[in-house]
Protein backbone atom coordinates (compact mmCIF):
# COMPACT_ATOMS: atom_id res chain seq x y z
CA UNK A 1 0.00 0.00 0.00
CA UNK A 2 1.68 3.40 -1.09
CA UNK A 3 1.61 5.82 2.00
CA UNK A 4 1.59 9.64 0.23
CA UNK A 5 1.52 11.81 3.84
CA UNK A 6 0.79 15.39 2.87
CA UNK A 7 3.57 17.30 4.16
CA UNK A 8 2.91 19.53 7.04
CA UNK A 9 3.09 23.33 6.80
CA UNK A 10 6.23 24.51 8.02
CA UNK A 11 4.85 26.86 10.48
CA UNK A 12 2.14 26.36 13.31
CA UNK A 13 0.70 27.74 16.33
CA UNK A 14 1.34 31.94 16.87
CA UNK A 15 3.98 33.65 15.64
CA UNK A 16 4.37 37.34 16.54
CA UNK A 17 5.73 40.34 14.32
CA UNK A 18 8.68 40.86 14.42
CA UNK A 19 9.49 44.75 15.46
CA UNK A 20 13.46 46.38 15.52
CA UNK A 21 12.84 47.64 19.51
CA UNK A 22 13.00 43.52 20.76
CA UNK A 23 15.09 42.57 18.38
CA UNK A 24 18.15 42.27 21.57
CA UNK A 25 15.31 40.64 23.75
CA UNK A 26 14.45 38.08 21.07
CA UNK A 27 18.30 36.90 20.38
CA UNK A 28 19.10 37.38 24.33
CA UNK A 29 16.10 35.06 25.38
CA UNK A 30 15.39 32.69 22.76
CA UNK A 31 11.98 33.25 23.52
CA UNK A 32 9.65 30.91 22.70
CA UNK A 33 8.06 31.41 19.55
CA UNK A 34 7.08 29.47 16.80
CA UNK A 35 7.94 31.96 14.05
CA UNK A 36 8.30 35.29 13.11
CA UNK A 37 6.85 37.81 10.35
CA UNK A 38 9.43 40.31 9.26
CA UNK A 39 7.43 43.66 7.80
CA UNK A 40 9.71 42.72 4.34
CA UNK A 41 9.72 46.64 3.39
CA UNK A 42 11.80 47.56 6.48
CA UNK A 43 14.58 45.51 5.15
CA UNK A 44 15.00 47.34 1.57
CA UNK A 45 18.08 49.21 2.84
CA UNK A 46 21.29 47.76 1.33
CA UNK A 47 23.14 46.92 4.99
CA UNK A 48 23.60 47.87 8.30
CA UNK A 49 21.66 46.70 11.63
CA UNK A 50 18.16 45.99 10.65
CA UNK A 51 19.38 42.93 8.15
CA UNK A 52 22.36 41.89 10.69
CA UNK A 53 19.53 41.13 13.49
CA UNK A 54 17.34 39.72 10.96
CA UNK A 55 20.14 37.11 9.77
CA UNK A 56 20.56 36.09 13.50
CA UNK A 57 17.06 35.95 14.29
CA UNK A 58 16.68 33.85 11.14
CA UNK A 59 19.01 31.09 12.43
CA UNK A 60 16.80 30.44 15.33
CA UNK A 61 13.35 31.09 14.03
CA UNK A 62 11.32 29.99 10.85
CA UNK A 63 10.10 33.69 9.41
CA UNK A 64 6.90 35.12 7.02
CA UNK A 65 7.65 37.81 5.04
CA UNK A 66 5.00 40.83 4.92
CA UNK A 67 4.96 44.01 2.48
CA UNK A 68 2.73 46.67 1.18
CA UNK A 69 5.43 47.47 -1.85
CA UNK A 70 3.89 44.99 -4.15
CA UNK A 71 0.93 47.56 -4.94
CA UNK A 72 -0.92 44.54 -6.66
CA UNK A 73 -3.99 46.32 -7.18
CA UNK A 74 -2.71 49.08 -9.05
CA UNK A 75 -2.82 50.00 -12.60
CA UNK A 76 0.99 51.12 -12.81
CA UNK A 77 2.94 48.25 -14.76
CA UNK A 78 4.91 46.11 -11.54
CA UNK A 79 7.86 47.73 -10.25
CA UNK A 80 10.65 45.07 -11.56
CA UNK A 81 13.27 47.00 -9.27
CA UNK A 82 10.92 45.76 -6.03
CA UNK A 83 10.80 42.54 -6.84
CA UNK A 84 14.36 42.41 -7.71
CA UNK A 85 15.19 43.39 -4.25
CA UNK A 86 12.17 41.33 -2.66
CA UNK A 87 13.75 38.19 -4.66
CA UNK A 88 17.40 39.28 -3.40
CA UNK A 89 15.96 38.84 0.33
CA UNK A 90 13.82 35.71 0.13
CA UNK A 91 17.30 33.98 -1.09
CA UNK A 92 18.91 35.44 1.54
CA UNK A 93 16.37 34.68 3.98
CA UNK A 94 14.21 31.55 2.98
CA UNK A 95 10.67 33.31 4.77
CA UNK A 96 7.73 30.50 4.60
CA UNK A 97 5.83 32.50 2.09
CA UNK A 98 5.41 36.07 1.36
CA UNK A 99 2.10 37.73 1.74
CA UNK A 100 1.10 41.33 0.26
CA UNK A 101 -2.33 43.05 0.27
CA UNK A 102 -5.64 43.36 -2.12
CA UNK A 103 -4.81 47.04 -2.71
CA UNK A 104 -3.17 49.45 -4.09
CA UNK A 105 -0.33 52.47 -3.03
CA UNK A 106 0.38 53.56 -6.11
CA UNK A 107 -0.87 55.24 -9.32
CA UNK A 108 1.62 57.00 -12.31
CA UNK A 109 4.38 56.10 -10.27
CA UNK A 110 3.26 58.06 -7.06
CA UNK A 111 3.89 56.00 -3.87
CA UNK A 112 1.24 56.91 -1.08
CA UNK A 113 2.47 54.07 0.95
CA UNK A 114 -1.28 52.99 2.56
CA UNK A 115 -3.93 50.78 1.42
CA UNK A 116 -5.77 52.15 -0.98
CA UNK A 117 -9.37 50.35 -1.98
CA UNK A 118 -10.05 49.06 -5.00
CA UNK A 119 -13.90 48.91 -6.27
CA UNK A 120 -14.86 45.36 -6.78
CA UNK A 121 -15.39 45.19 -10.18
CA UNK A 122 -14.64 41.97 -13.14
CA UNK A 123 -11.60 44.86 -14.45
CA UNK A 124 -10.29 45.18 -10.97
CA UNK A 125 -10.58 41.84 -10.17
CA UNK A 126 -8.84 40.44 -13.70
CA UNK A 127 -6.21 43.05 -13.22
CA UNK A 128 -5.38 42.18 -9.53
CA UNK A 129 -5.24 38.79 -10.25
CA UNK A 130 -2.76 38.97 -13.54
CA UNK A 131 -0.71 40.97 -11.17
CA UNK A 132 -0.55 38.61 -8.57
CA UNK A 133 0.29 35.99 -11.36
CA UNK A 134 3.09 38.10 -12.56
CA UNK A 135 5.11 38.45 -8.76
CA UNK A 136 3.97 34.52 -8.67
CA UNK A 137 5.96 34.16 -11.78
CA UNK A 138 8.89 36.50 -10.42
CA UNK A 139 9.09 35.34 -6.99
CA UNK A 140 8.94 31.41 -7.77
CA UNK A 141 6.05 31.05 -5.80
CA UNK A 142 2.75 31.30 -4.98
CA UNK A 143 2.03 34.03 -2.92
CA UNK A 144 -0.70 34.98 0.03
CA UNK A 145 -2.86 38.27 -0.07
CA UNK A 146 -4.82 39.89 2.56
CA UNK A 147 -8.33 40.65 2.95
CA UNK A 148 -8.17 45.07 3.71
CA UNK A 149 -9.57 46.46 6.13
CA UNK A 150 -11.82 49.25 4.40
CA UNK A 151 -13.08 52.83 4.97
CA UNK A 152 -15.65 53.49 1.88
CA UNK A 153 -17.23 51.22 -0.51
CA UNK A 154 -17.43 52.33 -4.06
CA UNK A 155 -20.46 52.82 -5.77
CA UNK A 156 -19.36 51.47 -9.07
CA UNK A 157 -18.79 48.10 -7.29
CA UNK A 158 -20.21 45.16 -9.25
CA UNK A 159 -19.88 42.77 -5.96
CA UNK A 160 -19.28 41.90 -2.65
CA UNK A 161 -15.64 41.70 -1.42
CA UNK A 162 -16.03 37.74 -0.24
CA UNK A 163 -17.03 37.20 -4.04
CA UNK A 164 -14.05 39.46 -5.10
CA UNK A 165 -11.52 36.96 -2.94
CA UNK A 166 -12.89 34.55 -3.84
CA UNK A 167 -11.98 35.30 -7.95
CA UNK A 168 -8.77 36.26 -6.97
CA UNK A 169 -7.95 33.35 -5.43
CA UNK A 170 -9.29 31.45 -8.69
CA UNK A 171 -7.90 33.32 -11.21
CA UNK A 172 -4.21 33.54 -9.53
CA UNK A 173 -3.59 30.22 -7.56
CA UNK A 174 -2.49 32.49 -5.04
CA UNK A 175 -3.50 31.68 -0.99
CA UNK A 176 -5.34 34.03 1.59
CA UNK A 177 -3.68 35.81 4.07
CA UNK A 178 -6.93 36.49 6.68
CA UNK A 179 -7.28 39.45 8.63
CA UNK A 180 -9.78 39.02 10.90
CA UNK A 181 -9.21 41.85 12.78
CA UNK A 182 -10.02 43.77 8.82
CA UNK A 183 -13.22 41.56 8.99
CA UNK A 184 -14.47 42.91 11.86
CA UNK A 185 -13.71 46.73 11.14
CA UNK A 186 -15.06 46.26 7.60
CA UNK A 187 -17.95 44.58 8.69
CA UNK A 188 -18.54 47.38 11.10
CA UNK A 189 -18.31 50.46 8.78
CA UNK A 190 -19.60 49.07 6.03
CA UNK A 191 -22.54 47.05 7.80
CA UNK A 192 -22.27 43.47 6.41
CA UNK A 193 -22.00 39.87 8.21
CA UNK A 194 -18.52 39.08 9.46
CA UNK A 195 -19.77 35.30 10.28
CA UNK A 196 -21.63 34.96 6.40
CA UNK A 197 -17.95 36.67 5.03
CA UNK A 198 -15.90 33.68 6.32
CA UNK A 199 -18.72 31.54 5.48
CA UNK A 200 -17.92 32.80 1.49
CA UNK A 201 -13.91 32.31 1.96
CA UNK A 202 -13.03 28.55 0.14
CA UNK A 203 -11.57 25.80 2.78
CA UNK A 204 -8.11 25.27 2.01
CA UNK A 205 -7.00 28.75 0.43
CA UNK A 206 -6.28 30.13 4.04
CA UNK A 207 -2.97 30.03 4.79
CA UNK A 208 -2.13 32.50 7.74
CA UNK A 209 -4.40 34.49 10.39
CA UNK A 210 -3.99 38.18 11.44
CA UNK A 211 -5.19 39.63 14.82
CA UNK A 212 -4.57 42.88 15.76
CA UNK A 213 -6.30 45.73 17.86
CA UNK A 214 -8.66 48.28 16.38
CA UNK A 215 -9.39 51.81 17.49
CA UNK A 216 -12.94 53.36 18.15
CA UNK A 217 -13.21 56.72 16.36
CA UNK A 218 -16.24 58.86 16.01
CA UNK A 219 -17.99 57.02 13.54
CA UNK A 220 -15.88 54.32 12.43
CA UNK A 221 -13.54 51.76 13.60
CA UNK A 222 -9.64 52.08 12.54
CA UNK A 223 -7.15 49.37 12.41
CA UNK A 224 -4.29 51.02 14.12
CA UNK A 225 -2.35 48.29 14.81
CA UNK A 226 -1.51 49.89 18.26
CA UNK A 227 -4.04 47.77 20.97
CA UNK A 228 -4.83 44.73 22.01
CA UNK A 229 -7.30 42.24 20.23
CA UNK A 230 -10.56 43.16 21.01
CA UNK A 231 -12.97 40.56 22.09
CA UNK A 232 -15.77 40.95 19.47
CA UNK A 233 -12.34 40.24 17.23
CA UNK A 234 -11.20 36.91 19.51
CA UNK A 235 -15.45 36.12 18.93
CA UNK A 236 -14.55 35.87 15.09
CA UNK A 237 -11.38 34.51 15.27
CA UNK A 238 -12.84 31.29 17.15
CA UNK A 239 -15.52 31.28 14.48
CA UNK A 240 -13.10 31.54 11.74
CA UNK A 241 -10.74 28.49 13.65
CA UNK A 242 -13.46 26.22 13.69
CA UNK A 243 -13.90 27.05 9.90
CA UNK A 244 -10.76 26.66 8.69
CA UNK A 245 -8.86 24.21 11.03
CA UNK A 246 -5.48 25.49 12.53
CA UNK A 247 -4.17 28.15 10.65
CA UNK A 248 -0.61 29.48 11.98
CA UNK A 249 -1.86 33.09 13.69
CA UNK A 250 -0.13 36.66 13.89
CA UNK A 251 0.22 39.06 16.29
CA UNK A 252 0.51 42.31 14.95
CA UNK A 253 1.07 44.93 16.22
CA UNK A 254 2.76 47.89 14.50
CA UNK A 255 2.04 51.00 16.92
CA UNK A 256 2.61 52.05 20.51
CA UNK A 257 4.98 48.64 20.67
CA UNK A 258 4.19 46.77 24.27
CA UNK A 259 6.87 44.90 26.21
CA UNK A 260 7.50 41.46 24.57
CA UNK A 261 5.06 39.84 27.25
CA UNK A 262 2.22 41.64 26.28
CA UNK A 263 2.68 39.90 22.88
CA UNK A 264 3.04 36.81 23.80
CA UNK A 265 0.04 37.29 26.51
CA UNK A 266 -2.24 37.87 23.27
CA UNK A 267 -0.46 34.67 21.69
CA UNK A 268 -0.90 32.89 24.26
CA UNK A 269 -5.03 33.76 23.71
CA UNK A 270 -4.74 32.70 20.33
CA UNK A 271 -3.30 29.29 20.80
CA UNK A 272 -5.79 28.79 23.60
CA UNK A 273 -8.84 29.25 20.98
CA UNK A 274 -6.56 27.14 18.37
CA UNK A 275 -5.98 24.38 20.98
CA UNK A 276 -10.18 24.61 21.59
CA UNK A 277 -11.38 24.87 18.35
CA UNK A 278 -9.84 23.78 15.34
CA UNK A 279 -11.30 20.85 14.01
CA UNK A 280 -9.82 17.64 14.83
CA UNK A 281 -9.14 16.43 10.95
CA UNK A 282 -7.47 20.09 9.78
CA UNK A 283 -5.42 20.43 13.68
CA UNK A 284 -1.84 19.50 13.39
CA UNK A 285 -0.30 19.76 16.26
CA UNK A 286 0.83 23.05 17.57
CA UNK A 287 4.66 23.64 18.12
CA UNK A 288 5.81 24.76 21.25
CA UNK A 289 9.88 24.41 20.36
CA UNK A 290 11.52 27.11 18.73
CA UNK A 291 13.84 25.29 16.75
CA UNK A 292 12.14 22.63 14.95
CA UNK A 293 14.09 23.06 11.78
CA UNK A 294 11.75 24.46 9.19
CA UNK A 295 14.51 25.89 7.46
CA UNK B 1 -18.24 55.17 -16.89
CA UNK B 2 -15.00 55.54 -15.18
CA UNK B 3 -12.22 52.97 -15.53
CA UNK B 4 -10.10 52.04 -13.22
CA UNK B 5 -6.98 53.94 -13.96
CA UNK B 6 -8.78 56.72 -13.79
CA UNK B 7 -10.55 56.28 -10.84
CA UNK B 8 -7.23 55.56 -9.08
CA UNK B 9 -5.90 58.78 -10.50
CA UNK B 10 -8.72 60.43 -9.20
CA UNK B 11 -8.31 59.12 -6.12
CA UNK B 12 -4.81 60.28 -6.06
CA UNK B 13 -5.76 63.60 -6.76
CA UNK B 14 -8.47 63.98 -3.91
CA UNK B 15 -6.11 62.45 -1.47
CA UNK B 16 -3.66 65.57 -2.37
CA UNK B 17 -6.22 68.36 -3.40
CA UNK B 18 -8.48 70.08 -0.93
CA UNK B 19 -11.63 68.90 -0.52
CA UNK B 20 -13.11 71.67 -2.25
CA UNK B 21 -11.53 70.68 -5.46
CA UNK B 22 -12.93 69.04 -8.08
CA UNK B 23 -11.14 65.65 -7.92
CA UNK B 24 -12.67 65.02 -4.19
CA UNK B 25 -16.38 66.21 -5.97
CA UNK B 26 -15.57 63.15 -8.74
CA UNK B 27 -14.88 61.17 -5.95
CA UNK B 28 -17.63 61.72 -4.00
CA UNK B 29 -20.15 60.28 -6.56
CA UNK B 30 -18.41 57.15 -6.33
CA UNK B 31 -17.69 56.53 -3.00
CA UNK B 32 -21.43 55.36 -0.93
CA UNK B 33 -22.57 57.86 2.02
CA UNK B 34 -23.53 55.51 4.80
CA UNK B 35 -25.83 56.74 7.68
CA UNK B 36 -23.37 58.56 9.29
CA UNK B 37 -20.85 59.83 7.40
CA UNK B 38 -20.67 61.65 3.98
CA UNK B 39 -18.66 60.41 0.98
CA UNK B 40 -15.99 62.91 1.84
CA UNK B 41 -15.91 61.97 5.69
CA UNK B 42 -14.82 58.73 4.15
CA UNK B 43 -12.65 60.07 1.88
CA UNK B 44 -11.15 61.73 4.28
CA UNK B 45 -10.07 58.69 6.31
CA UNK B 46 -7.85 57.56 3.25
CA UNK B 47 -6.47 61.41 2.85
CA UNK B 48 -5.47 61.59 6.68
CA UNK B 49 -3.52 58.08 6.31
CA UNK B 50 -1.75 58.77 3.48
CA UNK B 51 -0.92 62.27 4.89
CA UNK B 52 -0.41 61.58 8.37
CA UNK B 53 1.85 58.01 7.12
CA UNK B 54 3.92 60.34 5.02
CA UNK B 55 4.46 62.69 7.69
CA UNK B 56 5.57 60.19 10.13
CA UNK B 57 8.16 58.87 7.52
CA UNK B 58 9.91 62.73 7.61
CA UNK B 59 9.15 62.75 11.78
CA UNK B 60 11.36 58.76 11.91
CA UNK B 61 13.83 60.37 9.70
CA UNK B 62 14.25 63.92 11.17
CA UNK B 63 13.95 63.36 14.73
CA UNK B 64 16.39 66.29 15.48
CA UNK B 65 14.58 69.04 13.38
CA UNK B 66 11.08 67.25 14.68
CA UNK B 67 12.63 68.85 17.96
CA UNK B 68 13.81 71.78 17.48
CA UNK B 69 11.12 73.20 15.88
CA UNK B 70 8.19 71.66 17.93
CA UNK B 71 5.52 68.82 16.56
CA UNK B 72 3.23 71.19 15.01
CA UNK B 73 5.63 73.34 13.15
CA UNK B 74 7.00 70.26 11.93
CA UNK B 75 3.50 68.78 10.73
CA UNK B 76 3.00 72.07 8.84
CA UNK B 77 6.48 72.13 7.08
CA UNK B 78 6.06 68.53 6.01
CA UNK B 79 2.82 68.93 4.96
CA UNK B 80 3.95 71.65 2.58
CA UNK B 81 6.57 69.57 1.59
CA UNK B 82 4.47 66.47 0.89
CA UNK B 83 2.23 68.27 -1.05
CA UNK B 84 4.87 69.60 -3.67
CA UNK B 85 7.23 66.27 -3.16
CA UNK B 86 5.71 62.96 -4.76
CA UNK B 87 7.58 59.40 -3.01
CA UNK B 88 8.62 57.63 -6.54
CA UNK B 89 9.78 54.76 -4.42
CA UNK B 90 7.98 51.68 -2.84
CA UNK B 91 10.96 51.83 0.11
CA UNK B 92 9.05 54.61 2.44
CA UNK B 93 13.02 55.28 3.37
CA UNK B 94 13.85 56.87 0.26
CA UNK B 95 11.36 59.58 0.97
CA UNK B 96 13.24 62.50 2.24
CA UNK B 97 16.36 63.34 0.38
CA UNK B 98 15.02 66.40 -1.10
CA UNK B 99 13.83 67.69 2.66
CA UNK B 100 16.46 69.39 3.53
CA UNK B 101 16.79 71.75 0.23
CA UNK B 102 13.19 72.11 0.55
CA UNK B 103 13.27 73.36 4.56
CA UNK B 104 16.22 75.88 2.85
CA UNK B 105 13.64 77.69 0.42
CA UNK B 106 10.49 77.48 3.24
CA UNK B 107 10.25 81.10 4.28
CA UNK B 108 8.82 80.51 8.08
CA UNK B 109 11.78 78.48 8.80
CA UNK B 110 14.05 81.01 7.73
CA UNK B 111 15.28 82.14 11.05
CA UNK B 112 15.80 78.83 12.11
CA UNK B 113 19.11 79.26 9.59
CA UNK B 114 21.18 75.75 10.37
CA UNK B 115 18.09 74.02 10.24
CA UNK B 116 18.45 72.79 6.59
CA UNK B 117 21.94 71.86 7.40
CA UNK B 118 20.77 69.71 10.70
CA UNK B 119 18.10 67.82 8.18
CA UNK B 120 20.96 67.15 5.64
CA UNK B 121 23.07 65.88 8.59
CA UNK B 122 20.22 63.28 9.17
CA UNK B 123 19.98 62.29 6.12
CA UNK B 124 23.08 61.21 5.75
CA UNK B 125 22.88 59.43 9.02
CA UNK B 126 19.64 57.75 7.94
CA UNK B 127 21.48 56.82 4.77
CA UNK B 128 24.66 55.31 6.37
CA UNK B 129 22.60 53.38 8.86
CA UNK B 130 21.31 51.32 5.70
CA UNK B 131 24.40 51.61 3.52
CA UNK B 132 25.92 48.69 2.68
CA UNK B 133 28.13 46.45 4.79
CA UNK B 134 31.97 46.07 3.77
CA UNK B 135 34.31 43.88 4.56
CA UNK B 136 37.39 45.18 6.12
CA UNK B 137 40.58 46.12 4.11
CA UNK B 138 43.01 42.89 3.83
CA UNK B 139 46.10 44.26 4.78
CA UNK B 140 47.74 40.94 3.24
CA UNK B 141 46.75 41.48 -0.31
CA UNK B 142 47.76 45.26 0.52
CA UNK B 143 51.69 44.71 1.39
CA UNK B 144 51.71 42.12 -1.49
CA UNK B 145 51.53 45.58 -3.69
CA UNK B 146 54.78 46.41 -3.46
CA UNK B 147 55.38 49.73 -5.82
CA UNK B 148 52.49 49.76 -7.85
CA UNK B 149 49.87 52.46 -7.55
CA UNK B 150 46.67 52.13 -5.64
CA UNK B 151 43.18 53.25 -5.31
CA UNK B 152 42.11 53.55 -2.12
CA UNK B 153 38.12 53.08 -1.16
CA UNK B 154 36.62 54.80 1.94
CA UNK B 155 34.06 52.76 3.69
CA UNK B 156 30.37 52.44 1.69
CA UNK B 157 28.70 53.25 4.76
CA UNK B 158 30.27 56.95 5.16
CA UNK B 159 28.93 60.25 4.26
CA UNK B 160 30.96 63.93 4.58
CA UNK B 161 29.10 66.58 5.32
CA UNK B 162 30.23 69.90 6.51
CA UNK B 163 28.29 73.31 7.66
CA UNK B 164 28.73 76.74 9.11
CA UNK B 165 26.63 75.92 11.76
CA UNK B 166 27.70 73.57 15.09
CA UNK B 167 25.41 71.03 13.81
CA UNK B 168 26.71 67.70 15.32
CA UNK B 169 26.27 69.65 18.85
CA UNK B 170 23.10 70.38 17.67
CA UNK B 171 22.23 67.28 16.48
CA UNK B 172 24.05 65.52 20.29
CA UNK B 173 22.46 67.92 22.94
CA UNK B 174 18.81 67.11 21.20
CA UNK B 175 19.46 63.53 21.41
CA UNK B 176 17.17 61.74 23.95
CA UNK B 177 19.64 60.38 26.04
CA UNK B 178 21.52 63.53 26.54
CA UNK B 179 22.36 64.54 30.15
CA UNK B 180 24.83 67.78 30.14
CA UNK B 181 24.13 71.05 28.92
CA UNK B 182 21.59 71.90 26.23
CA UNK B 183 23.21 75.16 25.44
CA UNK B 184 24.73 75.45 21.84
CA UNK B 185 26.95 77.96 20.53
CA UNK B 186 25.93 79.29 17.24
CA UNK B 187 29.12 81.28 16.64
CA UNK B 188 31.66 78.08 17.19
CA UNK B 189 32.47 78.09 13.83
CA UNK B 190 32.55 75.70 10.28
CA UNK B 191 32.39 72.56 11.07
CA UNK B 192 34.06 69.44 8.87
CA UNK B 193 31.81 65.92 9.59
CA UNK B 194 32.45 62.39 8.80
CA UNK B 195 29.51 60.34 9.18
CA UNK B 196 30.24 56.67 9.19
CA UNK B 197 29.42 53.26 10.18
CA UNK B 198 31.84 51.51 12.23
CA UNK B 199 30.63 48.06 12.13
CA UNK B 200 27.18 48.71 13.19
CA UNK B 201 28.20 51.46 15.11
CA UNK B 202 27.18 55.14 14.15
CA UNK B 203 29.78 57.60 14.29
CA UNK B 204 29.33 61.35 13.58
CA UNK B 205 33.28 62.25 14.02
CA UNK B 206 34.39 65.79 13.12
CA UNK B 207 37.52 66.30 11.54
CA UNK B 208 39.91 68.60 10.83
CA UNK B 209 40.46 70.48 7.58
CA UNK B 210 43.17 67.91 5.84
CA UNK B 211 41.29 64.96 6.93
CA UNK B 212 38.44 66.84 4.94
CA UNK B 213 40.66 67.15 1.93
CA UNK B 214 41.65 63.66 2.03
CA UNK B 215 38.61 62.22 2.58
CA UNK B 216 37.53 64.27 -0.06
CA UNK B 217 39.97 63.02 -2.69
CA UNK B 218 39.53 59.34 -1.53
CA UNK B 219 35.86 59.52 -2.37
CA UNK B 220 36.72 60.57 -6.29
CA UNK B 221 38.81 56.65 -5.84
CA UNK B 222 41.56 58.71 -7.78
CA UNK B 223 44.99 56.76 -7.70
CA UNK B 224 47.40 57.29 -4.74
CA UNK B 225 49.96 59.04 -6.12
CA UNK B 226 48.01 61.75 -8.20
CA UNK B 227 46.60 62.36 -4.77
CA UNK B 228 50.15 62.64 -2.81
CA UNK B 229 51.10 65.32 -5.85
CA UNK B 230 47.76 67.08 -5.19
CA UNK B 231 47.81 67.16 -1.94
CA UNK B 232 51.85 68.15 -1.50
CA UNK B 233 50.57 70.94 -3.09
CA UNK B 234 48.60 72.13 0.08
CA UNK B 235 51.36 71.03 2.30
CA UNK B 236 49.28 68.19 3.50
CA UNK B 237 51.31 65.45 5.10
CA UNK B 238 49.72 62.18 4.17
CA UNK B 239 52.98 59.85 5.78
CA UNK B 240 51.13 60.17 9.20
CA UNK B 241 47.75 61.11 7.24
CA UNK B 242 46.71 57.70 6.02
CA UNK B 243 48.01 55.34 8.64
CA UNK B 244 45.72 57.35 10.88
CA UNK B 245 42.79 56.61 8.08
CA UNK B 246 43.36 53.17 7.85
CA UNK B 247 43.68 52.86 11.92
CA UNK B 248 40.18 54.05 12.50
CA UNK B 249 38.82 51.80 9.96
CA UNK B 250 37.80 54.20 7.42
CA UNK B 251 39.60 52.90 4.44
CA UNK B 252 37.84 49.39 3.45
CA UNK B 253 39.77 48.60 -0.07
CA UNK B 254 41.71 49.36 -2.54
CA UNK B 255 42.35 48.57 -6.26
CA UNK B 256 46.09 48.30 -8.17
CA UNK B 257 45.63 50.96 -10.78
CA UNK B 258 46.54 49.74 -14.11
CA UNK B 259 50.10 51.25 -15.48
CA UNK B 260 49.91 53.19 -18.55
Amino acid sequence: MSHNPVKPYPISGTGLGLRFEHYQHILAERPDVPWFEVLVDNYMGKGGLPLHYLEQVCQQYPITFHGVGMSLGSTDPLNLEYFKQLKQLKQRFKPVHISDHIAWISVSRQYMHDLLPLPYTLEAQNLISDRISQAQEILGESILVENPSSYLSFSNSEMTEVEFIQGVLEKSGCELLLDVNNIYVSAQNQGFDACAYLDGIPLGKVKEIHLAGFEYREHYLYDTHGYEVRKEVWDLYQYAIKRFGSVPTLIEWDNDVPEFDTLLDEAEKANSILRRFAAPESTAPLRTSVNSGTK
Amino acid sequence: MINLHEQQQLFLAAIFESESSEANEQLSHLVVETENMSAQQHINIYRDGVLGGLTQALSDTFPVCLALVGEQFFNAMAGRFIQQQASASPDLGDYSPLFAGFIEQFKPAEQLFYLADVARLEWNWHQVFHEKDDAGLNFEALSGVGDQDVAFRLVTAGRLISSPWPIQKIWQVNQPDYQESASVDLDEGEVFLWIWRNGYEMRIDPVDVEEWKLLNALTELKPFSQICDELAAEKIDLVSLLPRFVEKGWICDFSVCSQE
